[in-house]
């Protein structure tokens, strides 16, 4: 079994007001992995987030957050961590924002070191010594990605990182993120842009009313929904269309679907087809995508508890 | 101690980057070289490098009381007025927005992701804040400092008195800001509610003042007052009045006792900061009696002990260890509430 980084189990959370933010979220991170926490707005994830990190106490908690457990102060020496909405001292300069990072870490750092982080996340060429009052969204949200790698950390928690950044910027974190991943550092991301945890991530969970409702590899999750397409030319003759339906497989006008992983279906359409002469212009594999997978949770938890309501 | 060092340096920037605390300091030097420009010669004295002028016979050069009255201008006027009420309003101001900013979504969660513990963190951002009035007070008494010294000769170190006392003042006000500004993240209420009770405090500092003088001091002073003609009486001298006006004094005085005392501070900062024994024995005495009383000698023996028994009937540690205490927890209850919290 792989060494998670972070691994809890019945984290739940309850506001005063009696507001349920978590009801027993279990969560296992692997290490070196790229995880992505997915979830509509209220499900929980800052919530969670905040508690890894000691933001917020947890009302029940159980597990370890790279072998210690969670609250733990002196582990955060190995955590970064890009808050939401990050909101740094708008008098410090870039650099001494990361200079200040790296104190509270209790790290020392030379200024070589601090312009090797300036110039991994596009910062350098003197904006870096600027007050941070005069920067952009994106250009903060650089700085804060460089705040959270100041002090080498084993774990890095990013909440929605690429929040303004443009789609360089984005190209280019992804990347960043890619190579940490590559070292070994596990990278775990509070996210909505599903189009670019899809790309990025190695395993998922979703979160939808203070519960995980999905968890896993993100190739396991959507290998159930994978298939095949297959786009012909012109209308499918009626002939054909019959017979392939008789075969179990989804037929629209101009394009068939086919369920399962298995390519052996697949040549009995393609045969069917050439009987029938029809022109085929594309074969392709298909999948589920996230954002399928995010919505199908989603809608099914809600029928879950519609049916619980009316039961 | 390097994260501490981290957050006073952080400070240190935040307070650099304030117009307010330059325009404070610009003022303070002023004031300062205004208070340098005053010297004595042989008429009496001078001010803004002798472009101002004023015979006296009793401040000239060379003279005890010139060098006292030089001190009680810093001790009775500008300690008071300028550190200890300008100083710190501006001080308030320019600290307000400090906790609020630090405890805003995305600014505390940064900090507090961090290794060090949420105590650290708060009593950093605490101290660093007090920086402010340090950094003010500080170049100020090296001023009175240096003009004593190159004035007179007499390097008095215990003008440096006014450094920790201020900065105290200030803090006994400051708590209260945190603690509600902690508690409800609002600017505005923190600093109406430290000005309510710094007003507050010194209102019930001066009514126990006033009340101890009805109750006390006329009648030690066998002055009987008479309320329905407007007029005194003089008559034997007694302990206290009547028991009414010992009540009054009695409950001010408690309810003193558990509120800060600036205006206390202030006054013993008066008795800390004093000339050398060669002085010309004005020490305990206000600048407006010693510019009215002339000659000094003339004051009855009588009145200066009770006046003397008057200004000790609170002791330095009283004073200073009650108001320490109320800060305590004042601020205690603040660090308790920002270490409680979800943020």
């Amino acid at each position: 079994m792989a060494v998670c980084a972070v691994d809890i189990s019945g984290v739940e959370k309850t506001y005063r007001g009696r507001v349920q933010a978590l009801r027993g979220v279990s969560l296992q991170v692997p290490e070196g992995s790229i995880f992505g926490l997915l979830g509509p707005n209220g499900a929980g994830k800052s919530t969670l987030v905040k508690i890894l990190t000691t933001i917020i106490r947890p009302t029940r908690c159980r597990g370890s957050l790279l072998g210690s457990p969670i609250g733990h102060k002196p582990t955060l020496r190995k955590v970064g961590y890009l808050p939401e909405h990050s909101r740094f001292p708008a008098y410090l300069t870039g650099r001494q924002v990361i200079g200040y990072a790296a104190g509270l870490g209790g790290v020392r750092v030379t200024s070589e070191e601090v312009d090797d982080l300036l110039d991994l996340v596009g910062m350098s060429g003197g904006a870096e010594d600027r007050a941070i009052k005069t920067y952009s969204k994106g250009m903060v949200q650089r700085i804060g990605l460089a705040q959270a790698l100041v002090n080498s950390p084993r774990l890095v928690i990013l909440d929605e990182p690429t929040d303004g950044v443009d789609p360089e910027g984005r190209y280019h974190m992804r990347n960043i993120l890619q190579k940490l991943r590559d070292d070994g550092v596990t990278v775990f991301i509070n996210s909505h842009l599903l189009g670019e945890l899809e790309t990025l991530c190695d395993s998922i969970a979703i979160l939808k009313e203070g519960q995980v409702v999905r968890q896993g590899a993100l190739s396991d999750l959507t290998a159930g929904s994978r298939g095949f397409q297959v786009a012909v030319e012109g209308s499918l003759p009626e002939e054909a269309a019959s017979r392939i339906r008789g075969l179990g497989h989804s037929v629209s006008e101009r394009e068939i679907t086919l369920q399962g992983a298995d390519p052996g279906p697949l040549q009995v359409v393609l045969d069917a087809l050439r009987a029938a002469g029809v022109v085929i212009l594309e074969v392709r594999k298909s999948h589920q995508s996230l954002e399928d997978l995010f919505m199908e949770s989603i809608v099914e938890k809600q029928d879950l508890r519609e049916e619980v309501q009316r039961s | 101690m390097r994260v501490l060092w981290v957050l006073l340096l952080d400070s240190f920037r935040m307070l650099r980057a304030r117009r307010l605390f330059w325009v404070v300091l610009v003022l303070s030097g002023l004031i300062g070289l205004v208070y340098a420009s005053i010297g004595f010669n042989e008429g009496g004295v001078s001010a803004l490098f002798g472009l101002l002028a004023f015979e006296s016979e009793l401040f000239r050069m060379g003279t005890a009381e010139a060098k006292e009255l030089y001190l009680l201008l810093f001790t009775n006027v500008i300690i008071p007025y300028w550190l200890g009420f300008c100083a710190i309003v501006l001080g308030l101001i320019s600290c307000a927005s400090i906790f609020p900013e630090f405890i805003q979504k995305g600014s505390i969660d940064f900090a507090l992701s961090k290794p060090p513990a949420r105590v650290t963190l708060f009593l950093g951002k605490y101290f660093g804040s007090l920086l402010f009035v340090l950094m003010q007070v500080l170049p100020f008494s090296l001023i009175v400092y240096l003009s004593l010294g190159l004035r007179f000769g007499d390097w008095n170190l215990s003008v440096f008195w006014a450094v920790p006392l201020v900065v105290l003042s200030f803090s006994f006000v400051y708590a209260v800001h945190v603690l509600i500004s902690v508690w409800s993240g609002s600017m505005i209420l923190g600093l109406f509610a430290a000005l309510l009770v710094w007003g507050g405090s010194v209102l019930v500092e001066w009514g126990e003042d006033v009340s101890y003088q009805f109750a006390y001091t006329a009648p030690q002073l066998g002055i009987e007052l008479d309320w329905e003609e407007a007029d005194h009486n003089e008559v034997e001298p007694r302990e206290s009045s009547e028991d009414f006006m010992v009540r009054i004094h009695w409950v001010l005085d408690a309810v003193r006792l558990a509120l800060p005392k600036t205006r206390a501070v202030g006054g013993q900062m008066r008795s800390l900061i004093r000339v050398d024994e060669k002085g010309g024995g004005l020490a305990g005495k206000s600048l407006l009696a010693l510019l009215l009383r002339d000659p000094i000698d003339d004051i009855p023996k009588r009145h200066s002990e009770v006046e003397r028994a008057a200004d000790q009937r609170h002791p330095v540690w009283k004073d200073l260890g009650s108001s320490l205490l109320y800060e305590l927890a004042v601020a205690g209850l603040a660090l308790v509430i920002f270490v409680r919290r979800d943020f």
